[in-house]
């Protein structure tokens, strides 16, 4: 196996530190639809609706604590709120509402940034 | 046999990983996000910065409007902000303050839909954009 090791990345016009892509590249995506299917993702070995809202994604690769940027959003309907909650190093939890509170099945996006384990 | 090659600068216009997959170089110099943070607001008077990249500081302005200052700055302050909040209510939402946000300084707020603004949240926020 051999490395690479670079100080900043060129794409022809513009410079930044090797840093920001090591440490700033998403670690992880879903787009996920309303029962817990992921569409598209990254780095995550599944996902699960709990209860109505309710989904869970474990990391294929594991992040180093709980302390990662989580963000998501809901893709369906006008009136919805999305929040991140139950973080673990594996896994994290995404729950959907209407304005309301009240919890309700959705298609919805997260990204991960933060560290690798 | 394994062996590292050292670089200083790198210019190219594709990246392909181990996998055969490949990106454009601009989509990953352009595409990283430059800052991310997790913290919490326990009061109004503090700020727990629990992980962090790229962010210098943290000031609670006013009832939960977190302040987040950068190390490097963006090119502008036209970058993109994404954030959401991490707790228990389900009635809750990020808000970015714009009226002050600089190249280098982005402000988050949590609010509840019935009673506005929240004094005890937790933010995930991150930035997208260019560097200066």
């Amino acid at each position: 196996m051999s490395t690479l090791q670079v100080s900043n990345l060129n794409d022809g016009t513009t410079t930044v530190a090797t840093t920001f892509v090591t440490a700033g590249s998403l670690k992880s995506y879903i787009f996920g639809d309303n029962v817990g299917n992921t569409l598209k993702s990254l780095n995550v070995s599944g996902g699960v609706e709990n209860s109505a809202g309710n989904y869970t994604y474990s990391f294929t690769s594991a992040m180093d604590s709980v302390n990662y940027s989580c963000g998501c959003a809901a893709n369906s309907g006008n009136d919805r709120s999305v929040m991140t909650n139950t973080k673990t190093a594996s896994s994290y939890v995404v729950e959907v509402a209407q304005q309301n509170g009240n919890a309700v099945s959705s298609s919805h996006s997260s990204n991960v940034a933060g560290d690798l384990a | 046999m394994s062996s590292t090659l050292t670089v200083t600068n790198l210019t190219s216009t594709n990246l392909t990983d181990g996998g055969g997959t490949t990106s454009t170089f601009a989509n990953v110099v352009k595409g990283a996000v430059k800052t991310w943070i997790c913290l919490e607001n326990t009061s109004t008077t503090a700020i727990v910065e629990l992980d962090s990249f790229n962010v210098s500081s943290t000031t609670d302005v006013s009832n939960n409007d977190s302040q987040i200052d950068m190390t490097n700055a963006m090119s502008n302050a036209n970058f993109c902000e994404l954030g959401t909040h991490s707790g228990t209510a389900l009635d809750r939402f990020i808000s970015f303050v714009h009226t002050s946000k600089t190249s280098s300084r982005m402000f988050a707020t949590a609010y509840d839909v019935t009673s506005g603004d929240v004094g005890v949240n937790r933010k995930n926020i991150c930035a997208v954009g260019d560097l200066a």
